[in-house]
């Protein structure tokens, strides 16, 4: 547990300097668009476009919690260790909580762009399926009282749950290519992936150390809620 | 195995039969349903062609969700599952089975809902109607899947029926995107089979992922 506690504050320290550094490259070392990639989107790009750093790398985080909760309810399955169970719960609450920023930043990215908070772009429309397939997912866990039988149960949802990741996406797909309303939007220098990648990194080791807090805080519930049991039992 | 399949949809259709309860309150609240919308819409509303099969699917869809809740939530009520888990019956000859049956109600209330709807909304049908309903069919089968399969979920947890749309729906998205997309093109545009070759392939993709899953994890969902 101490060793493991160490390992996290590392993570914790790596995970400042990464974040900072990825801010600092979005906001102030980039440049505003060029006027050439501005032809297909709104002015108010220029500099707006700086919102992508913010909104596409939480995309990134709620793609691995589904995974997360997929190889976790697949393992439970197998194993049946009720660790697995708080592993995909973590990650299925985490991934809410992204999700949500994904949505928020992703309209106002949308309104910036192309005039409208909300247009139904493929990625918009699969953002919000996954947001309503996860609070599903914790809605039907809330729901069930035993133990066992929530995370069996919640587990085969986990699974079909991560289906749902590839199909919105490719029905959207499918339903926006009826209406092609907008040209879709831009393209970024070399500098500006590298800083993608870089909040990508700090935002999946955010995820995981969010993660790591709540399977321990979890499993200190348990553990407690054990002894006290036990303790009733003596008395 | 297909007798074994016959065995639990034969059974669940024979006691659904004899009451009526739940098919009744199904093709009573599709129409009701269906009345209501017209009524919001106002006599012969002119854009009926483009939200039409939109709606019409959203009647499909509550109704369905009325008729699942009660797949696995009656036998358990009625102290049957039990009996049913061991009996020789594969696992998945129940799901199958309860499947087949809960296709079968969705159909009678299609078959009478479509017709009502359409004379209802005043819809005027450009494509033909044999289509559209192979469409409403096919989407009916994988939405049938994914309740089943999510009405099994739902035996253990206190607020089954509310619970039942909120799980279900998400995951029935993307299969109702291409249903009412496939739909609409043919009843307001119509359009023919090579035109909405896309969303058939991809309903047909959507059925076939989501019942190998099912078969997968049926198993552990009724385990106890």
């Amino acid at each position: 547990m101490k060793l493991e506690r160490k390992y996290a504050f590392l993570l914790l320290c790596a995970l400042y300097v990464i974040i900072l550094i990825g801010m600092y490259e979005a906001l102030i070392v980039l440049g505003p668009l060029s006027p050439e990639s501005l032809r297909w989107i709104g002015d108010p790009m220029e500099q707006g476009y700086r919102i992508f750093f913010f909104s596409m790398p939480n995309a990134a985080v709620v793609y691995l919690a589904f995974f997360v909760i997929l190889i976790a309810s697949i393992m439970y399955l197998r194993d049946r260790q009720i660790r697995w169970d708080l592993i995909a719960s973590g990650s299925a609450k985490l991934g809410l909580v992204f999700c949500t920023i994904l949505l928020i930043t992703g309209s106002i990215f949308s309104n910036l762009a192309w005039g409208a908070y909300w247009n139904w772009d493929p990625q918009q429309t699969a953002a919000l399926v996954l947001w309503f397939i996860l609070a599903g997912y914790l809605s039907l866990r809330s729901a069930i009282e035993d133990d066992e039988a929530r995370a069996r149960l919640s587990a085969i949802f986990g699974i079909f749950g991560f289906l749902g990741v590839p199909l919105s996406y490719v029905s959207a797909v499918i339903w926006s290519s009826i209406h092609p309303r907008f040209a879709t939007g831009f393209s970024l220098d070399p500098l500006g992936k590298l800083v993608t990648i870089i909040i990508v990194l700090g935002l999946l080791i955010l995820f995981a150390y969010l993660l790591w807090l709540e399977v321990s805080a979890k499993k200190l519930e348990k553990e407690y809620q054990r002894l006290l049991s036990k303790a009733k039992r003596e008395e | 195995m297909i007798n074994e399949i016959l065995i639990v949809a034969s059974k669940d259709l024979r006691v659904e039969f004899r009451s009526k309860s739940t098919i009744n309150s199904m093709v009573l609240f599709a129409m009701i349903t269906i009345i209501i919308f017209s009524f919001g819409l106002g006599p012969f509303p002119p854009y009926i062609g483009e939200v039409g099969p939109g709606l019409l699917w959203l009647v499909f869809l509550f109704t369905g969700m009325l008729g699942f809740a009660r797949t696995f939530v009656h036998e358990k009520e009625m102290g049957t599952f039990e009996g049913l888990k061991i009996s020789p019956l594969s696992t998945l000859s129940i799901l199958i089975g309860k499947a087949i049956f809960n296709f079968t109600l969705m159909l009678i209330v299609e078959i009478l809902a479509f017709p009502l709807f359409l004379v209802m909304t005043g819809y005027n049908v450009k494509g033909s109607l044999v289509l559209a309903f192979f469409l409403i069919v096919l989407g009916t089968i994988g939405f049938v899947i994914i309740g089943s399969m999510m009405s099994a979920l739902i035996i253990n947890a206190r607020t089954r029926e509310m619970l039942l749309p909120i799980i279900t729906f998400p995951l029935a998205v993307p299969l109702v995107i291409a249903a009412t997309l496939s739909l609409k093109k043919v009843l307001a545009d119509g359009s023919g089979f090579s035109e909405v070759f896309v969303e058939v392939e991809f309903m047909f993709i959507y059925i076939v992922i989501m019942s190998i899953v099912s078969m997968l994890t049926f198993d552990y969902a009724v385990e106890e």
